[in-house]
């Protein structure tokens, strides 16, 4: 499992400097953060430097009012104004037109198909997504990814969740990017983990190139399921899928800006705030935070080399780059073995987080709203019921 | 009911006609033997029910499939009984006894013995596959075991056939079928999802049942509503006795979702075929 970089505010610097440094990965570009002129550059930019960029048309709701996303040329070839609008079928063909241009300028090698996002899986979305992948197929290429944007209850359901896997192994484009609403940026719903995932791996075991859009660490139990990518990015907004982010009402950036930074402690499977890092080193504990190997410390050396953690020239930058980095080679660890064997890991993986953010809690170091041994053991349930669901059949096709 | 001493009359080329089972709703079903000939099982329906269009899709069911685990179809018609034209049906009798009464004299079969039934029972399952059909009524009730060890699948009575339309109500809240082994999508009627993987839940629930003896939704059901809930909601208990790589199989088979079963009856008879390759044959 890959990481793509999910793209949001301020994306563009860290893009060119962590493709570089991986010398692969891909992008997910977003018109809600880049002009038209922006998104082709950019876009053509990452596939001429040999990595694979996406552009998310983003109309996940068609009440989408952010300005910069609704000027985009595309958008006003977005068939009417109700929310079932981009069903109609005879309205399709100029959109996609535009969309098959933009990929072309863009020199994309596949292209986003949008889709509205689901309440809750009923017939009329599910024709909705069936129109969208006929017509996708012919105008955009079956290589295309279809747009699954569920709301955080209708990943709760095992039924709505089958109909969508079922219904996928007919539609004839390839691939799925799928999204998933979230309550928290943490999500403590063991259901909420148990769709996602069986969703996931039915779409794998289907057949489909599965990329999975805006996670943060949590997603790493994805690495059990066998999709090809997660993607995340820097701020919150981009790191959990929310539709606020597509009104203008949202700010660029969210506003929890952490003095000095904050850091991605990754065996811990938590953020920390510098004050915090200085507390671990005045108790002692400051190694069990560090970055260790096999993961790369690329970024993070400075902070564990002695001086405290909040005088070390850290900043958002690195906290940001630090967490992508970090987490592609968690992605790319825990997904290289068989299904069995990943499975194993990523229960090592959080059980030990979720005692470990426990004992440094109790020791004084805490993560605030950026830990939560909750979201772990949820995580942990959600890999239950994944392996009840699809298990049976993920062990023999994968090991 | 239906008069006994009429049915002779009508069907007089038979030397004897003998009620065979229990009749099921207007369906009766007779043991009916000719001299020199092996005996034939006789299937008549008594007409003004929804039967005579569901003992035409049994018919046509037995016509299209060809399969060693199915009896085949020899004449299907219709005639007077006692001043009333129903429709009947002939196929070939196979002795033997049911699986259920099998299971209720040995008890849960061995591991060897249920692999070999289990891929019995999905052979017939990719026949009915072949001929495009779901036979949906798979039960330990209605499979024959001959005395040689041969498995046969009988009673198509709510066979689907699936390039034709549908007999039963869309508005229906619950299609056709035998609790505690027809699959959830089934018995929520869901027309659009009922395919061959339908079947292969309830071949799932067979072994199962032939692992351990019972049917654990039906033991665990105080009622038949809450059959009907926990079918839908729980699954199958796992199977601890039992090689991993055949409780996964059985897991499966039985999944309460058809997106989490095997995609085919193909595919799952490839897969109980690797299953007794490393654990029978091994």
């Amino acid at each position: 499992m890959d990481l793509y970089l999910q793209f949001g505010y301020g994306m563009i610097g860290h893009t060119r400097a962590l493709l570089a440094e991986w010398g692969g990965g891909g992008v997910v570009l977003s018109p809600r953060d880049l002009d038209p002129e922006q998104l082709v550059r950019v876009s053509a930019e990452v596939v001429e430097g040999g990595y694979d960029a996406l552009i998310d048309p983003q109309v996940y709701a068609r009440s989408s009012d952010h300005a910069r996303l609704t000027e985009h040329p595309y958008w006003s070839d977005l068939p009417t104004q109700t929310t079932i609008g981009l069903s109609d079928g005879a309205d399709h063909a100029a959109l996609f037109q535009t969309l098959a241009s933009l990929n072309v300028q863009g020199r994309t090698a596949s292209s986003i198909i949008p889709a509205l996002m689901a309440n809750e899986v009923a017939d009329v979305w599910l024709e909705h997504l069936d129109s969208l992948a006929a017509t996708a197929a012919v105008t955009l290429g079956r290589d295309s990814y279809l747009t699954i944007a569920l709301s955080s209850e209708a990943i709760r359901d095992e039924v709505a969740v089958d109909r969508v896997v079922d219904q996928a192994s007919r539609w004839p484009t390839r691939g799925c990017y799928v999204l998933v609403e979230q309550a928290d940026y943490l999500v403590t719903d063991p259901l909420w983990y148990g769709g996602l995932l069986t969703l996931a791996a039915g779409l794998s075991l289907a057949g489909k190139r599965v990329i999975v859009g805006y996670q943060n660490h949590m997603g790493l139990v994805l690495a059990a399921t066998g999709v090809d990518a997660i993607c995340s990015g820097t701020w919150l907004n981009v790191r959990s899928f929310s539709l606020e982010r597509f009104y203008q009402a949202d700010p660029d950036a969210v506003s929890r800006r952490a003095a000095g930074g904050w850091y991605y402690a990754p065996q811990v499977l938590a953020e920390y705030k510098m004050p915090f890092l200085d507390t671990a080193q005045r108790l002692g504990v400051l190694d069990d935070l560090r970055t260790a190997s096999p993961l790369p410390d690329t970024y993070s050396q400075a902070l564990f080399a002695g001086p405290q953690p909040s005088t070390i020239d850290w900043g958002e930058r690195n906290a940001f780059r630090h967490y992508l980095h970090v987490l592609r080679s968690q992605a790319q660890a825990y997904s290289a073995g068989t299904y069995s064997s990943n499975l194993q890991a990523l229960r090592g993986v959080f059980q030990h987080a979720s005692q470990a953010q426990q004992a440094l809690a109790m020791q004084g170091v805490v993560g605030q709203d950026r830990q939560n041994p909750d979201a772990l053991d949820a995580a942990l349930a959600g890999l239950a019921l994944l392996d009840r669901a699809l298990g049976a059949r993920l062990r023999r096709d994968r090991g | 009911m239906i008069d006994l001493t009429e049915i002779r009359n009508a069907f007089a080329e038979f030397e004897s006609i003998d009620p065979l089972g229990e009749p099921s709703g207007q369906k009766f079903v007779f043991l009916a033997k000719k001299a020199g000939a092996d005996p034939v099982v006789l299937k008549v329906i008594k007409p003004a029910t929804v039967g005579p269009q569901r003992m035409n899709r049994e018919l046509e069911a037995a016509v299209r499939v060809q399969s060693p685990h199915v009896p085949s179809g020899l004449d299907s018609g219709s005639r007077l009984v006692a001043g009333v034209d129903v429709a009947y049906l002939i196929e070939e009798y196979v002795p033997g006894q049911t699986l259920k009464d099998y299971l209720a004299l040995h008890g849960a079969l061995s591991l060897e013995q249920t692999l070999g039934f289990g891929r019995q029972l999905l052979a017939a399952a990719c026949d009915f596959e072949t001929a495009s059909l779901v036979h949906r009524d798979v039960k330990p009730a209605n499979i024959i075991v001959s005395p040689e060890g041969t498995l046969w699948v009988l009673d198509f009575g709510i066979v689907r056939l699936l390039d034709d339309v549908s007999l039963t109500a869309t508005s229906a809240p619950v299609g056709p079928c035998t609790p505690g082994y027809a699959s959830p999508e089934q018995m929520r009627n869901r027309k659009e999802s009922i395919d061959i993987r339908a079947d292969l839940y309830s071949i799932g629930i067979v072994m199962h049942e032939m692992i351990t003896g019972r049917n654990s939704y039906v033991e665990k059901a105080k009622d038949m509503i809450h059959l009907l809930q926990i079918t839908q909601a729980e699954d199958l208990p796992r199977l601890r006795n039992v090689p991993p790589a055949v409780a996964d199989l059985i897991d499966a088979l039985s999944a309460r979702f058809p997106s989490r079963r095997p995609a085919t009856a193909t595919d799952a008879l490839a897969w109980i075929d690797e299953v007794i390759s490393t654990v029978v044959g091994a």
